[in-house]
């Protein structure tokens, strides 16, 4: 019998209108355990190379882990796995929530989507049941419109994952929204769905996940609520969640502000956690997790209100649209994340293609002429506003926007091309390498693009006696590291730290619950694995695991033409930092740089290309990838 | 003897008296002797400006100093 997974992956054909479903053995499981394990491997034997990812030919998977469902804490996370329309490279994205428990619920693993639907249609899922239907009735509508629409027609304990406006029109950085306040934020996965004509995936599961040792399940959750208020990471979360990293980066002169021309931002405070506050009305969390680190606000006074439903702006997104576009006023930000979430647009690549215009208006790259008229000027939180409206609806220059900094950058021409921050297409999030260089090798080595989850972040881990250190000292990292360093104990550091962070992506583990960011240790990430399926597992098994699904995610990309040259960095991370208290220093080497690419390269045991080697391939089990190149 | 404002961000508020304290210090006291005197759990602080700006932990604190102390923030 199954324990942990269904065993069960729906196949959905939208062109054919056919519903289909697989029936894994467990020797599958065991090998990719789930999320972008799952996606990778259907991408790489279902997908031929050089598919336009808006077309019927991309593969959409949605896929869960052998956990997930479980009553274990801080594991709400899917993964979403396409093609992406952003970067052409594999895209994945995972978000929380409860979407994820509710697919295990509701009797899949996992869902593969291909082909696309002649109509605007959503998917069904209740018990084991798949159907296609349509939903004419909800294109158009925001994510807002299209949950209640969809509660009032099939109840109140449905869970949606879905699209707004800016998926529908393919926006190339469109996510997808669980519960109106949880993503899939990167990568353009949204335009995938909207290119199928695929509104929203709808799942309405009662069934229990069966566990081998539930006990021992629980007891790990009670383990982290009864820890949390005693470990300063998951307490600071809880506290005051991720927007209280805005005021720390800015006295630390690394705030990433007006498309990084700055490094300082005078309004800082204004946008800050405590600027936030004001607006609070309570904390929301994900599926059975004790650490509730979301923070709904409330606007109801001033000239706009901002809807609660729609959650709370992280940090990313207060500095992505606040200091990045040089907006320091709160409101707007708080509305403008409301619309984002309306829409289904990634805030940090839209900051982030918005800053990077601007600063080409700035420079005289784009003119009034190119722009419908608008001044693209930083300060100006009108016209964050009225671009959201264009982008998603791409109306007027929302166009041109919509297609990202990347594309747009191209479009100019080499001269915009210096100003450009993004990796392989996908746009910077809002941690500045220059302050910690193995934030610089994830964002290059990533093969989603630039990405701040690829692996964990350096000052974790710079102070002996550290939480973050000593989470990871059963990996075998047992020195501190500094954050301004890219020799071999850095690289390994990011290596195996990028080990680490995909195996959570796999399980479906939140990178906020768990170490080095948090409190639930990496013995107990075993434990939860192996209460859930009963196997006698490993975390070298496990760590395995991610290292395949990360050759998977590598051999994908060559497949499509990537290698070395896209493992870089902007050039702009190359030059020193511009203001504030560390200006005129911490220019990152670009000798030391492709140093550390090689020697990661050689760790992972990939050519001077980044190639995985035939060893590599055969070891993690994989030779089959070969078939496929 | 010398005078230096404390200001404790987020999470930290739980080691001090107030948000915003004074405290006299012994001459010659440096940054680190301060925080052990606060007893930050190891790695908790990511960032400490000293009068807006970022000396190093050896720092040796001057009448009228204004510390600021941020929590660590290893990603968002
Ligand atoms: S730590 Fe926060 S984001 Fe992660 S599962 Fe818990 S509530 Fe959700």
């Amino acid at each position: 019998m199954a324990l942990g997974y269904i065993g069960k992956i729906a196949k959905v054909n939208l062109t054919e209108g056919k519903v289909d479903a697989e029936h894994p053995k467990e020797h599958f499981y065991r090998r990719y355990l789930g999320g972008t394990g799952i996606g990778a491997y259907y991408l790489l034997k279902e997908m031929a190379a050089g598919v336009d990812p808006l077309s019927e030919g991309n593969v959409l998977v949605f896929a869960a882990s052998v956990i997930t469902g479980t009553p274990g804490p801080a594991i709400p996370r899917y993964s979403v796995v396409a093609k992406s329309p952003l970067t052409g490279t594999i895209g994945k994205s995972e978000a929380g929530g409860f979407w994820g428990p509710a697919l295990k619920r509701g009797g899949y693993d996992a869902l593969v989507i291909t082909g696309k639907a002649k109509e605007p249609s959503y998917l069904y899922i209740e018990n084991g049941r798949l159907e296609i239907r349509l939903a004419k009735h909800l294109w158009g509508k925001s994510t807002g419109e299209s949950q209640k629409m969809l509660r009032d027609e099939l109840g109140k304990e449905i869970r949606v994952a879905q699209i707004g406006p800016g998926g529908e029109n393919m926006v190339r950085y469109a996510n997808i929204c669980n519960e109106l306040a949880h993503f899939n934020g990167r990568n353009g996965l949204g335009a995938v769905m909207g290119s199928k004509n695929l509104k929203a995936i709808v799942v309405k599961g009662s069934n229990k996940v069966e566990c081998h040792d539930e006990t021992r399940i629980k007891e790990i959750t009670k383990f982290v609520a009864r820890g949390m208020k005693d470990h300063p990471q998951a307490y600071g979360l809880y506290l005051s969640g991720t927007p209280a990293g805005l005021a720390g980066k800015n006295a630390g002169g690394n705030l990433p502000t007006e498309n990084w021309t700055k490094n300082v931002f005078e309004d800082a405070e204004k946008i800050g956690g405590e600027a936030l506050e004001e607006f609070f009305i309570k904390r929301k969390g994900c599926y059975s997790c004790p650490i509730r680190c979301k923070r709904v606000v409330k606007v109801d006074q001033g000239e706009f209100q901002v809807d609660p439903i729609y959650g709370g702006p992280e940090y990313e997104t207060l500095a992505s649209l606040g200091s990045n576009l040089g907006i320091g006023d709160i409101r707007t930000l708080a509305k403008a994340n409301e619309l984002c979430n309306k829409y289904t647009l990634d805030t940090i690549s839209l900051g982030m293609t918005l800053s990077f215009a601007m600063e080409c208006f700035d420079k005289g790259l784009l003119t009034t002429e190119d722009t419908d008229g608008l001044e693209l000027k930083f300060g100006r939180g009108d016209l964050l506003l009225e671009l959201i409206e264009k982008i998603a609806f791409k109306k007027d220059v929302g166009e041109l926007l919509s297609e990202g900094s990347q594309r747009l950058a191209e479009k100019i021409g080499p001269e915009a091309m210096d100003l450009l921050l993004a990796v392989k297409g996908q746009e910077m999030p809002m941690h500045d390498p220059r302050v910690k260089n193995g934030v610089g090798l994830q964002f290059a080595l990533s093969s989603c693009g630039a990405d701040h989850w690829t692996a964990q972040q350096d000052p974790l881990f710079q102070e002996a006696g550290s939480l973050g250190l000593e989470g990871i000292k059963s990996l075998g990292i047992l020195e501190p590291i500094g954050p301004l360093d890219l020799k071999g104990p850095k690289v390994r550091l990011i290596y195996y730290t990028h080990l680490m962070t995909l195996m959570y992506d796999v399980l479906g583990i939140c990178v906020f619950g768990a170490v080095s960011r948090s409190i639930l240790p990496l013995s107990m990430v075993l434990d939860l694995v192996k209460a859930a399926t009963g196997w006698d597992t490993s975390l070298w098994e496990l760590l395995k695991s991610a290292e395949r699904t990360s050759n998977m995610l590598r051999m994908f990309n060559v497949r499509e033409g990537f290698g070395r040259k896209d493992d870089t960095l902007p050039k702009r991370l190359f030059e020193p930092m511009a203001t504030g208290p560390l200006a005129g220093k911490n220019a990152i080497s670009e000798q030391d740089f492709n140093e550390a690419v090689s020697l990661y390269y050689q760790m992972a045991g990939w050519n001077e290309e980044g190639i995985p080697l035939p060893g590599k391939v055969a070891e993690l089990d994989i030779d089959w990838v070969g078939e496929y190149m | 003897m010398a005078k230096v404002k404390v200001k404790l961000h987020f999470v930290l508020r739980r080691y001090g008296q107030a948000e915003l304290e004074v405290l006299e210090l012994p001459d010659k006291t440096t940054v680190q002797q301060l925080m052990d005197q606060y007893g930050f759990a190891p790695g908790e602080v990511g960032v400490v400006t000293v009068n807006g700006k970022l000396p190093g932990r050896d720092h040796e604190l001057e009448d009228n100093s204004s510390v600021e102390f941020y929590p660590i923030f290893g990603g968002g």
